[in-house]
């Protein structure tokens, strides 16, 4: 092979191009705009990280390189081991598939012989209806795993500042409604995240709330289905509770969750809002009134 | 109930049964990547080819802001704001340096790795001693070959000889000075002295030059990548591999006419 081509293929020159710079200036806190980098532990001691100098010991796994050189013979680099961190604490929280994992059940399913990845699906769940997306995961699995994912979520996705004097006060609260039809079956009846009211101390201090991962509420329900809604309550309708960039309106993310609302809007369920906390019921019926009830009168003790 | 005390003979035995029992427990680990295989065990001149190279980082040049245009025929082109080594002219002046080598090893010649940065010493030291030449990673001490008779007779002892009764006497004799017959120099720019003093005394050098440095300071330079530490190893590690073939190729000649010698 000529140089060329071995230089096209290698991983070094197949590294994407930085994202373009935002409106806002504290955008790329939020937005990873460099790949990130690691390196085995033997050779990031000795500063091997496969880029044109050796760098010195740091304590990070992971890192985004900007600069490899510079005039005064250094490399600018800096840590991104928080976005590496929050992609796989959603990868285990079970929201999104990993894609390595479905890369190991494409290979499973060319052993097993077996012709679609839905197929496996269909031994946990019989009643799978086709058209539901395969982005997200699906339980097929009793409560305790589920369970598991609530304290993964509230301890590691928050952030450690916490200060009353920030733009922006980034507590996050998860409140399990455990009084759900699909408590006995499932464990788990839904999961919100409580968003609390943005402080703005000026027109030009302004930013985005939050990311698009953290706008998401979900409920499963008694057959297995999961309902992905984008949360929207009458405190955030004016503080840009949409996505307000390009990318993010055009990311997948968006979209699977533009598509799953508009397959969930066909179902008549209702929908009331107790201090920013957002329940879903499922079809009016005499047995589900009775339970609507019970989680009413649970929901006001909560409070 | 005292414990039964065993003679030295069952004692081995047992350990020897012993040994036979866990013989059989465990799994064979596959070889795998280490960062140090290549200077414990470096790639001989047979398997050099460019993916080994450009695995080892050597196509990855200086920023763009700081280069000699001597290097201009080394270049294949630039990205991200450095410029990037063409590895097809890297292997040809590699292997220039390998037959540069091999000649000198030939002749039993005396060669000297030079390497001063951090990281660097386990490489050269490693390569001097299957080499069978010498080996500097600290400093280079000026003078060391232009005025080897001041720095090079304060470094050198003195010749001992017997006297008639078997006692060793020091005699006025010195050793003579020792020139190299041939340098390698991991990083030219920060030895410049080191190629500046080769170039006086007529020693030909063989040198990793970067697209920073001067391509004129050493006699046979390797256009490749002198700051990573996985390219260097390869590269003092290729050198030494070819050394260390001559001499085997010489012991094996000289085996040869053993048998054939009359008696």
């Amino acid at each position: 092979m000529s140089f060329a081509q071995i230089l096209r293929g290698s991983r070094a020159m197949a590294s994407p191009k930085c994202l373009p710079e935002s409106n806002y200036s504290t955008s790329h806190l939020r937005f990873p705009r460099l790949q990130s980098i690691t390196s085995k532990k033997n050779s990031r001691a000795r500063g091997d990280w496969g880029l044109k100098r050796t760098l010195p010991k740091i304590k990070t796994r992971y890192i985004c390189v900007r600069q490899q050189d510079s005039l005064y013979k250094q490399a600018d680099f800096q840590s991104s081991a928080k976005f590496v961190r929050l992609v796989r604490n959603w990868f285990d929280a079970g929201f999104v598939r990993d894609p390595s994992e479905v890369a190991l059940l494409q290979e499973l399913l060319k052993e097993t012989g077996l012709k679609d990845t839905r197929d496996i699906n269909k031994v946990f769940s019989p009643s799978k209806q086709s058209d539901e997306n395969d982005n997200f995961r699906r339980y097929g699995v009793s409560g305790g795993i589920q369970y598991s994912n609530v304290p993964l979520i509230n301890s590691r996705v928050t952030p450690n500042c916490e200060s009353n004097c920030s733009n922006i006060r980034r507590r996050l609260t998860a409140h399990i409604i455990s009084s759900d039809a699909s408590t006995a079956y499932y464990g788990l009846g839904g999961l919100i995240l409580r968003l609390p009211r943005t402080v703005v101390f000026n027109r030009n201090r302004s930013s985005p709330l939050f990311s698009q991962e953290q706008r998401i509420s979900y409920t499963v329900y008694k057959n297995g289905r999961l309902r992905l809604v984008p949360f929207s309550g009458p405190e955030l309708e004016t503080h840009l509770a949409y996505p307000s960039e390009d990318s993010e309106v055009e990311s997948f993310f968006n979209r699977d969750i533009q598509l799953v609302a508009k397959r969930d809007s066909s179902l008549d369920a209702p929908v009331s809002y107790q201090r920013g906390i957002m329940k879903f019921f499922m079809a009016p019926s005499q047995t589900s009134n009775n339970e609507a009830n019970s989680s009413e009168k649970d929901n006001l003790s909560n409070s | 109930m005292l414990s039964r005390k065993l003679s030295p003979e069952q004692l081995v035995a047992r350990r020897l049964k012993i040994r036979d029992w866990n013989h059989k427990i465990g799994a064979v680990v596959a070889p795998h990547y280490s960062p140090t295989l290549s200077i414990r065990n470096p790639a001989p001149p047979s398997q050099l080819s460019l993916p080994l190279l450009l695995s080892s980082g050597a196509h990855l040049g200086h920023s763009t802001s700081i280069w000699n245009p001597y290097t201009q025929p080394f270049i294949y082109g630039k990205r991200e704001g450095i410029h990037i080594i063409s590895l097809d002219q890297t292997m040809v002046y590699l292997r220039r340096a390998i037959s540069v080598v091999r000649s000198i090893a030939k002749e039993n010649g005396i060669i000297l790795f030079i390497g001063t940065r951090n990281g660097q010493k386990d490489s050269v030291v490693a390569a001097a001693k299957r080499a069978r030449g010498y080996h500097i990673f600290d400093r280079w001490l000026p003078g060391l070959l232009t005025n080897a008779r001041e720095v090079q007779g304060k470094l050198g002892g003195s010749i001992l000889c017997k006297d008639n009764r078997g006692k060793l006497i020091q005699t006025d004799k010195k050793p003579s000075y020792v020139f190299p017959d041939l340098m390698v120099i991991l990083n030219p720019l920060e030895n410049k002295s080191a190629c500046l003093e080769a170039q006086k005394t007529h020693v030909p050098t063989i040198g990793i030059i970067d697209t920073d440095a001067d391509p004129r300071m050493v006699t046979y330079p390797i256009p490749a990548n002198d700051d990573s530490l996985r390219c260097t190893d390869l590269i003092a590690g290729l050198l030494s591999r070819v050394a260390e073939q001559e001499y085997q190729k010489a012991n094996q000649a000289f085996e040869k006419d053993k048998f054939t010698l009359p008696l």
